[in-house]
């Protein structure tokens, strides 16, 4: 069964590292390149089980570029990408398993209706029909689209595709969660039901990659923050690291973010 | 009109910005559908020179008669043009994102309406045109015909006749709205294919091209003076006859008979222009607002008790990956309107031409004109085979749009993905494609020409080879070119990636075509003396279709993989 094999490749990892808490997400000298414009330029970060990282940086840094290969979607033109202890590059469907992804624009299928969308993804995903049945209950409840989910989602607001889509990613319980822009296009409701879930989930043992251009949701749900800035980390640490980052200590995250993100 | 044109200038400048871009790729893609239009147009007008010659030459049907055939031709290709303007028009006038931001600026929705019927007339007819005009200048050739002929029918009468069939679909489109508010979407739909239907079935029935050959065969040699005295009645002022006799009288040199018939089709295109005109000023906004309502009384919850067809929620023995795919697909296939009404349309014109080709007469023991019989038949359903594939295939990668991250980012293998894809593709067309090709049999199969089915078998090999490599060609470079923003399928189907992609696909066919033709014609030469065929022609054929379609069918493959591993944004 598939939730199995995960929990036996999650323990086989945890036996490996005893004691310490096992890398979720790594990226090795990561380079992207479009021609000759170089998107991300030999990055390394990492982010640790049941931590919540947040990725900050000003538009066209390379957050989205940089998520795109993690999940994927971009093939890295240098460097390693290792997700759940799977490289994404050569053992992507394995990797691809044992994490979820939300895009920053929620795209779904026009004429699905929200429920038949949790279906097709949990069939991508292997995932038994009474198990689904049940994963989508529970996701319909945790995040109010009761009234919603038997209509096309051709019909749905922006705030309302983004609700399917990381309710979505929740149900095959991944390891890690990727997530871009996640706050854009919510109500405060919403806001508060993504925010709320995303801290449980990382309390409970699930890694969060959270893109964000919001600065105050760094600050309240973030363990540690990475600034990308013209495609090389230019800071990554805690949010105290970041407040003296320079020895000298500063007024706000706002403060430091415009002072490291300068042309 | 001024707003009118002021519109049209930004539209150009957009255009020629993307047409005339100087960068390698875009440099090097145009370059490549140059050559193509140009191996296509070249190819276009060698197969109407030879066929005409042919026809003309060495089947002494008259000149009289084949212009006959010429203007059934010209009915199908009318109906074609129609049926695809009213499917198309649904989009562009009623769909477009582009109509609903000029509604709510201060343009007429007159001007609307012109700016998105001219938009979709050319947009969908250029391959069209350039097709037209490598046939008619093959036509033109063989009868010796000067430059003004070709310059005078392009503008004077192809132009027209096609504009015609665009203007007639656009009323009928408007027709199907205001009747569509009243009785339904589908119900109407229903009743304007089947009134298509037997519209098509009563023309052959009164034109009946078996009853005319024969005719030919019993006035043999004086076929012209008895059949231009034949009266079709109402039919010869159908657009398809005005131009048929106009040709007719353009090849006898007989020009002041056949401009009259250039007047007739000019000025009659200008009267239903004028009607269209008229009518969509008095009700294309509220046609408008019917499709709006239209769309939106379909939108309500899904949610049934008992399982439906293909319910998500029901289990099933298909494993999960594939059982999840097959779902997807068959919900966005019937949801989406233009997806199922083309391929109902295509269906039924299908019906009637499986119903016509059946039917056919060949007892006359001409080889040749079974030959040309034969191809005929045998190139129709490659034809046919390369347009589902254009229409159904090429658009499938493009058509997953940007919900496209949901598969890629999934533990899905792209190449299960795309096999699924692939397989959907290939059972359509494989499907109709042999239907076709067996119902193209029945009358060599009836008339006992043969001492043995042989015939039948070869074109069900050769069926199954084409449909395999017009489906993966058409897959692979629909990954090529796609861009996934494009949500109308049939718009997907008709941009410059796709026109290519269908031209490479006739030039393959007509190389299909040039291998059979010799074993074929020494068939029924054969067949003809009662002599025993040689049998090693057809072994070559066998491998040389084989051969051809298995490499273009790997390119289109690799074309697939390579296109689909490329990054997603």
């Amino acid at each position: 069964m598939w939730y199995t094999t995960l929990a036996l490749n999650l323990l086989q990892r945890l036996n490996g590292n005893k004691g310490r808490v096992p890398t979720m997400v790594e990226l090795k000298n990561v380079t992207k390149r479009f021609g000759d414009f170089t998107a991300v330029n030999d990055l390394t970060l990492s982010v640790k089980g049941g931590e919540f990282f947040g990725f900050l940086g000003p538009n066209g840094a390379g957050k989205t570029t940089t998520i795109k290969m993690i999940v994927g979607l971009f093939a890295p033109t240098s460097g390693t990408i290792i997700v759940n202890g799977y490289d994404v590059v050569k053992q992507s469907i394995e990797a691809k398993s044992t994490f979820a992804y939300v895009p920053d624009q929620p795209f779904l299928y026009d004429k699905l209706t929200g429920r038949e969308f949790f279906y097709f993804l949990a069939g991508l995903y292997r995932m038994p029909k009474e198990l689904t049945r049940e994963r989508i209950e529970e996701v319909i409840e945790l995040f109010e689209i009761g009234d919603w989910i038997d209509r096309r989602t051709e019909d749905y607001s922006q705030g309302m595709r983004q609700r399917v889509t990381i309710a979505a990613a929740l149900l095959h319980k991944p390891q890690t969660i990727i997530i871009d822009e996640p706050m854009i296009g919510l109500d405060p409701r919403s806001s508060k039901i993504v925010r709320d879930t995303l801290r449980k989930q990382a309390e409970s043992g699930c890694s969060i990659f959270m893109s964000t251009h919001s600065l105050p949701v760094a600050e309240e749900l973030c363990d540690r923050i990475g600034i990308i800035h013209n495609g090389k980390i230019v800071f990554c640490g805690t949010r105290e690291e970041m407040l003296r980052s320079d020895g000298v200590k500063k007024k706000s995250l706002e403060d430091v973010f415009l002072q490291l993100t300068e042309e | 009109m001024r707003l009118f044109f002021h519109i049209v200038k930004y539209k150009i400048l957009s255009s020629l910005k993307s047409t005339f871009n100087l960068k390698t790729v875009p440099i090097v893609r145009s370059i490549g559908s140059a050559l193509m239009y140009g191996a296509f147009a070249f190819a276009a007008y060698e197969f109407a020179y030879s066929i005409t010659n042919i026809i003309v030459n060495q089947t002494h049907v008259g000149l009289f008669l084949y212009h006959q055939f010429l203007s059934m031709l010209l009915f199908v290709f009318f109906v074609s043009v129609n049926l695809g303007n009213i499917l198309v028009a649904y989009s562009t006038l009623y769909r477009s994102p582009e109509v609903g931001y000029l509604m709510t600026k201060p343009v007429p929705s007159t001007t609307v309406f012109l700016l998105k019927f001219f938009d979709n007339f050319f947009y969908s007819s250029t391959t069209l045109f350039l097709m037209g005009l490598s046939v008619l200048l093959g036509y033109g050739v063989f009868f010796g015909l000067s430059w003004k002929f070709f310059v005078g029918t392009m503008i004077f009468v192809f132009i027209p006749f096609m504009f015609l069939a665009a203007c007639i679909a656009v009323l009928v489109l408007m027709a199907i709205m205001k009747l569509a508010a009243r009785f339904g979407f589908r119900q109407v739909m229903a009743g304007i294919f089947l009134l298509y239907f037997f519209s098509i079935y009563l023309f052959f029935r009164a034109m009946n091209p078996v009853k005319l050959v024969e005719q030919a065969q019993w006035y043999f040699p004086n076929v012209d003076a008895y059949l231009s005295q034949l009266s079709f009645g109402i039919l010869d002022y159908f657009p398809n006859s005005i131009v048929a006799s106009y040709l007719y009288y353009s090849a006898e040199g007989n020009m002041d008979i056949a401009i009259p018939y250039v007047v007739a089709l000019c000025v009659g295109t200008l009267v239903v222009f004028g009607i269209v005109y008229l009518v969509a000023r008095a009700y294309y906004y509220q046609s408008w607002l019917v499709s709006l309502n239209i769309k939106n009384s379909a939108r309500q919850p899904y949610y049934q008790a008992h399982y439906q067809w293909f319910d998500f929620r029901k289990k099933s023995h298909l494993p999960l990956q594939l059982e999840s795919i097959l779902k997807k697909e068959f919900f966005l296939f019937f949801r989406e309107p233009t997806q199922w009404i083309h391929l109902l349309v295509m269906v039924v014109l299908l019906g009637v031409f499986i119903l016509s080709a059946s039917q056919l007469n060949l007892h006359l023991r001409v080889p040749t004109m079974q030959l040309v019989t034969y191809l005929a038949l045998f190139g129709f359903s490659g034809f046919l085979v390369a347009s589902l594939a254009l229409r159904f295939v090429f658009p499938m990668i493009e058509l997953e749009g940007k919900a496209f991250w949901s598969i890629r980012s999934s533990p899905l293998s792209i190449r299960k993905w795309m096999t699924v894809k692939i397989v959907l593709g290939l059972l359509l067309i494989i499907g109709l494609g042999e239907l076709v090709t067996v119902a193209t049999h029945i009358p060599f199969l009836k008339s006992h020409i043969e001492p043995q089915p042989m015939l039948i078998w070869f074109g069900v090999y050769s069926t199954f080879w084409i449909a395999v490599t017009m489906a993966l060609f058409h897959f692979g470079f629909g990954g090529y070119f796609a861009s996934y923003t494009e949500r109308n399928p049939i718009r997907a189907a008709s941009t410059q990636g796709a026109t290519i992609t269908f031209l490479g696909m006739i030039l393959y066919l007509i190389a299909i075509i040039l291998i059979v033709l010799l074993p074929l014609s020494q068939y029924f030469n054969s067949l003809y003396r009662r002599a025993p065929y040689n049998s090693d022609l057809f072994i070559i054929a066998y491998v040389l279709v084989g051969a051809l379609s298995l490499v273009l069918s790997i390119i289109g493959w690799n074309i697939s993989m390579k296109s689909l591993n490329r990054d997603f944004s």
